[in-house]
């Protein structure tokens, strides 16, 4: 044990405990309307763009979209072969080897498409999942931020959600959780709001509804 | 204006001649407390949530030093390095030897207070490391050589056409603006090559649950991403009170943080970082360290009153409602927590003798226990430091510098004072002699004077009065 530790520690010991006043209730926050209208009302409010789709027209939508923004060149994990119709689309998969190359991430890509885990409604919140299958710059470099949030996989609260991961996680989390609630944003000049700080500038959010024979158990 | 809290009187008077200071900080702190109060309408919601944060963190600190071992453990088994440091130096000495181990000469910092705690950027400046802040509020007091105002927003203190000057000067290839999404853009392309090539990145801790050995990091630009993701190694400093027991306790905590902070229901980013990129896995630090800094905080914890410091979650609304900080601002207080929260943590930092002038700046008004969002009474902790800063020498030792304050003729006078108030001949001739004498009292030289009238002892006492009246 290292001489600090020790230190440390032993003064924190010395100290006289005292007992713990009744814990308070957990408070319930009361809000209006189903956890998906909360949801998108949320991430619109906080600059977020939302469409709601079914899983048949993904792919229709997601062409229409890269068409409508101008995106020339893609980095995902996901298997979007139905993009290669899209004319002087370059797309990249997220493999090893291409991620290790910053500087085609830090100075070429226009956008990155993601798979958010979970969403919480309360906060408009994509909760993204990031381990082997999901690289965490995708969503972070790239000046757009395109992701596909499967409908099923809504909690109401962060406190609901917490509760599956502890049953379902026995207290291992993945390397990396982040909860995404807009476009990367900063109001430290004179409080005036300015988006995409250091993370994208748009944040587009693909809501999609699947048949209940298409939905997996405890998220995607 | 000197970072010193020993001139704090000096600094404070400065300030407040400044109008251009006085106005960034009025209009920023209405602009927060507007914002915070609409994102709690409902009192009684407020007070279920902040009496249920409160107990979250009193749990937590009634079994501080079994959490900390508990996340140690946890955070060692995800292969997060951890070391414990008692002060500053052994901090940054600890920081500095991870850097050199890994060649590193390019660092990035996300927002970390406890890093301007121990004077990190000047210390690895001094070692030929570079540190660059990429928090944009630290960023622009970063160049301007100065340091933050305000915990969440460093650079509070400036107007935009400050700050459009300050960009012109350190970026002269750029036409000057004071349009804020093209200072941001600037910025932004600015930092994004300093991500690019930095070796080592650090950051502050939010939260640490100790049940899974988590750091969570709270911000809304993602620099604080950029800083953990995109560095070879990522190094976290974080005070030991910042530790809870279980993910369960964390979306209270962070509801109350960004409410009360900057009125979100929650900030852009929520950042959950478990261990260091695994091996089959594409980005991210391989690998990622703990400094876990004591630096004064156990002095506090060992009182149980003045352990209820140690609850702060670093919102900063304490300062936001400040009648004192609001027209003063950050700097005259030259300490790196400034504000009501910033006068009861600095002089454990830092101890009572140069801080002893810090609780006295209050009226007691109470807005910030008011507007706690863990309940921390700090009007009756800035009462306390003011005994503990006059006591006498020779009482049972509480904190470094206490009986800073004490004067000899303030005991001599006060000693006369209780002598001639338990003897009432005494007491009658004393108060015979300030009424007919009283008029030379203004005279007096007296500290009372400088901001105030001296007020003229009346020329009957009331005993008199009430003996003449008497049937």
């Amino acid at each position: 044990m290292s001489n600090a530790k020790q230190q440390i520690l032993s003064r924190l010991q010395a100290a006289k405990m005292g007992i713990l006043k009744q814990l308070s209730p957990k408070p319930i926050a009361k809000q209006i309307g189903t956890p998906m209208e909360i949801f998108c009302r949320c991430l619109q409010q906080n600059h977020a763009e939302v469409i709601q789709l079914s899983q048949a027209d993904l792919p229709a939508e997601l062409t229409q979209l890269i068409q409508r923004k101008g995106i020339k060149s893609l980095v995902t994990t996901q298997d979007v072969a139905y993009l290669t119709s899209v004319p002087q689309l370059e797309i990249l998969p997220a493999t090893k080897k291409t991620l290790l190359d910053k500087s085609d991430l830090f100075y070429r890509f226009d956008a990155g498409l993601t798979t958010a885990k979970f969403g919480i409604a309360e906060t408009g919140s994509l909760v993204l999942w990031l381990d082997k299958d999901q690289p965490r710059s995708i969503s972070l470099v790239p000046p757009i931020h395109i992701c596909v949030f499967y409908a099923e996989c809504l909690y109401p609260t962060f406190a609901h959600l917490v509760n599956s991961i502890n049953i379902y996680c026995s207290g291992q989390l993945p390397t990396n959780v982040v909860l995404v609630s807009g476009p990367s944003k900063t109001a430290d000049i004179q409080q005036t709001l300015a988006y995409g700080a250091h993370g994208p500038k748009e944040l587009i959010v693909l809501i999609v509804n699947r048949q209940p024979d298409q939905m997996a158990a405890f998220g995607v | 204006m000197a970072m010193e809290p020993a001139f704090f009187k000096k600094n404070a008077r400065e300030a407040l001649k400044d109008q251009i200071l006085r106005k960034n900080f009025r209009g920023a702190m209405d602009f927060l407390r507007l914002k915070r109060s609409a994102m709690f309408p409902d009192p009684e919601y407020f007070e279920e949530l902040s009496a249920y944060g409160e107990s979250i963190k009193q749990k937590a600190l009634l079994q501080l030093p079994d959490l900390l071992q508990q996340l140690e453990h946890n955070c060692q088994r995800n292969g997060i390095q951890v070391w414990w440091a008692e002060d500053a130096t052994e901090a940054n000495q600890h920081i500095l030897r991870i850097i050199n181990e890994n060649n590193g000469n390019k660092v990035v910092k996300g927002k970390s207070m406890v890093s301007e705690e121990t004077g990190l950027n000047d210390f690895l400046l001094g070692q030929n490391i570079e540190c660059i802040e990429t928090d944009m509020g630290e960023y622009i007091v970063q160049q301007s050589g100065e340091h933050p105002s305000h915990i969440i927003m460093p650079a509070i203190h400036k107007n935009v056409q400050q700050i459009a000057s300050l960009f012109k000067k350190i970026m002269p290839d750029t036409a000057y603006t004071e349009d804020v999404d093209t200072l941001i853009r600037m910025a932004r392309d600015e930092m994004r090559d300093h991500f690019f090539h930095a070796d080592v990145g650090i950051t502050g801790v939010n939260f640490a649950v100790a049940s899974t050995g988590t750091l969570c990091l709270v911000e809304n630009e993602g620099n604080g991403r950029m800083s953990t993701t995109v560095p070879r190694v990522h190094i976290a400093m974080m005070g030991i009170e910042k530790v809870v027991a279980d993910l369960s306790d964390i979306p209270y905590l962070l509801e109350l943080l960004t409410k009360s902070a900057t009125g979100q229901a929650i900030s852009t980013y929520f950042n959950m970082i478990s261990s260091p990129r695994k091996k089959d896995e594409t980005d991210g630090p391989e690998q990622v360290h703990l400094v876990l800094v004591d630096n004064g905080r156990s002095q506090a914890y060992a009182d149980k009153e003045l352990r209820t410091t140690l609850q702060c979650i670093r919102c900063g609304a304490c300062m936001n409602h400040c009648p004192v900080y609001t027209r003063i601002g950050g700097h005259a207080y030259g300490t790196v927590y400034p504000g009501p929260i910033g006068k009861i943590i600095s002089p454990h930092l830092l101890g009572l003798e140069s801080t002893k002038d810090l609780p006295t700046a209050s009226s007691l008004c109470g807005a910030c226990e008011e507007v706690c969002p863990v309940k921390i009474p700090i009007p009756k902790i800035l009462h306390r430091l003011r005994v503990e800063a006059n006591k006498a020498p020779g009482a049972a030792p509480v904190m470094r510098g206490q009986g800073s304050s004490r004067t000899k003729t303030e005991v001599r006078i006060w000693q006369i004072w209780s002598y001639t108030c338990v003897h009432p001949r005494l007491y009658h001739v004393v108060s015979r002699l300030i009424a007919v004498f009283g008029f030379l009292v203004p005279l007096l030289k007296s500290p009372w004077k400088i901001n105030r009238a001296m007020p003229v002892p009346a020329t009957k006492s009331f005993m008199s009065q009430y003996v003449r009246k008497k049937p």
